[in-house]
């Protein structure tokens, strides 16, 4: 008996052994998953850890884009004890002003109506102010941190340097410029944090944790110092020549970086959502223009190279105005210079003269210089929102397109197109893709970005050529009463008409002047453009006494000597 | 037994002190971890601020307040001291 009661007892414990491992086996291996996932739950918490976006700095090192902590204040109602009127005559001093009276009111209603437990009192407030909120110790008052983006130079180089904004779901997301172009380096990578709470946090050890990446820092060619000068030198010029806008580049002759560049009107990266959309984006990359006769010593370049004119080459249809189809072709002032030589068709911007040049290049030629002069494709500057205007076919030139194409109508390209093209004549002839980051720096390491000759359409001897050409045209043109003294500078001026509804409008211009300096061995290459100048429509009366003005100081400032 | 009870209350004594300085160590170094988080970022204020009091901006809004002259004006001034020395230096090379 006693047996059997040793055996009952001995298979009713192995019955129930067995269907304890069953069931052990079946939490344990066959709903592992679904049980670690709910342990999970119940013991700890989850979140992701942003990364710090990265700073941008000018060439000296100065902070042009930062990160700043702000936070979010926000109510929450059924936490709060004491009267809302007390709360809010506390922090009133602290971070309202007069202008609030409006935002106080809306709180009030707020905290009166029931349905509204949860809601955001104040934004943008700064470290000091929240600590003497802290202070105040009132309960209910909760807040959220957010890291926005700071400009210490203000709305300097806005366009080019773009700004932080949020994508449809909330997250920061670069626009325009820089931090559209540059939005996965500045970005960087987002962290995963796991909070264990409980006794559960000492068995488990350490929170367990995928450490965020932050965005990597950019450093610029831009030179704060260069910047300033032309912005300020624009900001006045269009009040001077009362023009309604403008835009200025300068570019570093040899490597191709972006030293500065402006254009108005602008906007203020900190309150970008004031402004309309064509404050944002950058003219000078997202504009095309016709740039007029600034394109002549391009089109002059080309004919030197194929050795069809040389300075001295005498125009043999210079003597009067030229009759193209239904199209007369005129001189700027309608003075004609019959026997001119190319030098003197550069000085007195003849637009005769110029036609001779391209019929002698031919338009087959023509294209091929435009397409090595990198003029019917973007430049692939690393700003975002970069446009390229499309080129005809060329079934689609007609003998009239030659001619007016070769005194820079008729043909529309974007600022930064035409100086990049524009520099190879102060470069060797090498077309150099511009670029504004000089430097992508990470915790660990740093990138420089090489420099990239996209194409070499002219040779040495013939950019002496033209330089010397151009020289010439500074020192004896229209303008030379506003250079520099003691300076050689290579340049052009233009004045091109603004094709309003497939038509010129004869008062509508953009005054143009392009240059280089010191032209013997060049430091800078510049752009300066004026939109509309009321004061007078010509660019050696207005853009070019700017770009002197401006390339003054720039010799001041690189220590460039005069020869005087 | 005694001795079993004396060398018992040694390695309790013992856990206890080695406790504590763990413990201790642990709450310092988070104290000091905070405490260096709190720097960092008062840093990063402070770097922010220094910009922007050094930003060129500010400089050439004060310098516009206590009315500072660009040095070609100041040359050009009559009776400047820099006119003054412009003068004499041209004086000077003027002399024989």
């Amino acid at each position: 008996m006693s047996n059997n009661r040793i055996t009952f007892l001995y298979v009713s414990f192995l019955f129930w052994a067995i269907i304890v491992s069953l069931r052990l086996f079946y939490w344990q291996v066959l709903s592992k998953d679904k049980f670690t996932f709910a342990l999970e739950k119940q013991i700890s918490s989850q979140g992701s850890v942003l990364p710090e976006r990265g700073k941008i700095y000018a060439n000296d090192d100065f902070p042009l884009v930062m990160n700043e902590d702000r936070f979010l204040l926000y109510a929450w109602t059924p936490q709060i004890t004491q009267d809302f009127a007390s709360v809010l005559a506390k922090i009133k001093p602290i971070i309202f002003n007069s202008e609030d009276e409006d935002r106080i009111e809306l709180l009030k209603s707020n905290f009166s109506n029931e349905e509204k437990q949860w809601f955001l009192m104040k934004s943008n407030i700064n470290s000091q102010e929240k600590e003497k909120i802290d202070q105040l110790n009132i309960s209910g008052l909760q807040f959220e941190q957010e890291s926005l983006r700071s400009y210490p130079e203000g709305s300097m180089s806005a366009q080019l340097l773009g700004f932080l904004g949020k994508d449809e779901v909330g997250r920061q997301m670069g626009y325009f410029g820089l931090e559209g172009f540059y939005q996965k380096q500045l970005s960087g990578l987002i962290g995963f944090e796991k909070n264990i709470n409980g006794i559960f946090k000492w068995l488990e050890g350490a929170d367990i944790e995928k450490e965020a990446k932050n965005g990597r820092d950019l450093q610029l060619y831009l030179d704060r110092s260069v910047q300033f000068i032309i912005e300020e030198e624009l900001k006045n010029a269009l009040t001077r020549y009362g023009a309604k806008g403008g835009w200025i580049v300068v570019m570093d002759s040899e490597s191709g970086g972006i030293i500065g560049m402006a254009s108005f009107p602008n906007f203020d990266p900190e309150k970008y959502y004031d402004y309309p959309y064509e404050f944002l984006s950058n003219p000078v990359i997202s504009e095309s223009f016709e740039p007029g006769s600034i394109f002549k010593p391009l089109i002059m370049a080309a004919a030197i190279n194929e050795k069809l004119v040389n300075s001295d080459t005498k125009c043999d249809i210079c003597s009067g105005p030229l009759q193209i189809g239904e199209y007369e072709i005129k001189t700027w002032n309608e003075v004609y210079h019959p026997g001119s030589t190319m030098e003197e068709v550069i000085k007195n911007s003849d637009n005769v003269g110029m036609v001779y040049v391209a019929r002698k290049l031919g338009l087959e030629k023509m294209l091929d210089y435009l397409n090595n002069y990198n003029l019917t494709q973007a430049t692939g500057i690393d700003l975002q929102g970069e446009m390229s205007p499309p080129v005809r076919d060329q079934k689609n030139w007609y003998p009239i397109d030659l001619a007016t194409s070769s005194f820079g109508q008729g043909i529309a390209i974007t600022p930064i197109q035409f100086i990049t093209a524009f520099n190879s004549l102060a470069n060797n002839g090498e077309v150099v893709k511009p670029r504004v980051v000089n430097k992508i720096i990470s915790d660990k390491e740093e990138w420089h970005t090489e420099k990239e000759v996209v194409s070499q359409p002219l040779n040495p001897s013939s950019v002496n050529e033209i330089t010397k050409i151009m020289i010439s045209a500074v020192n004896e043109g229209e303008a030379k009463w506003a250079k520099p003294e003691g300076y050689s500078i290579a340049g052009k001026t233009g004045t091109a008409q603004i094709p309003v509804g497939g038509d010129y409008d004869q008062e509508k211009t953009i005054a143009s002047f392009i240059g280089f300096a010191p032209a013997d061995k060049p430091k800078f290459t510049m752009l300066v453009s004026l939109k509309e100048p009321s004061s007078s429509p010509w660019g050696s009366e207005t853009a070019a006494p700017l770009w002197f003005s401006i390339a003054q100081k720039l010799f001041t400032y690189y220590g460039i000597p005069s020869t005087n | 037994m005694p001795v079993m009870i004396t060398v018992l209350l040694l390695q309790l004594g013992v856990w206890v002190v080695l406790h504590n300085l763990v413990i201790n160590t642990a709450i310092t170094l988070e104290d000091l971890n905070n405490q260096a988080n709190r720097y960092e970022k008062n840093i990063a204020q402070l770097n922010i601020e220094i910009a922007k009091a050094t930003s060129l901006k500010t400089l050439a809004e004060k310098s516009q307040e206590i009315q500072l002259k660009p040095i070609s004006e100041i040359i050009n001034l009559d009776n400047s001291p820099l006119a003054l020395v412009q003068e004499s230096v041209l004086n000077q090379s003027k002399e024989p």
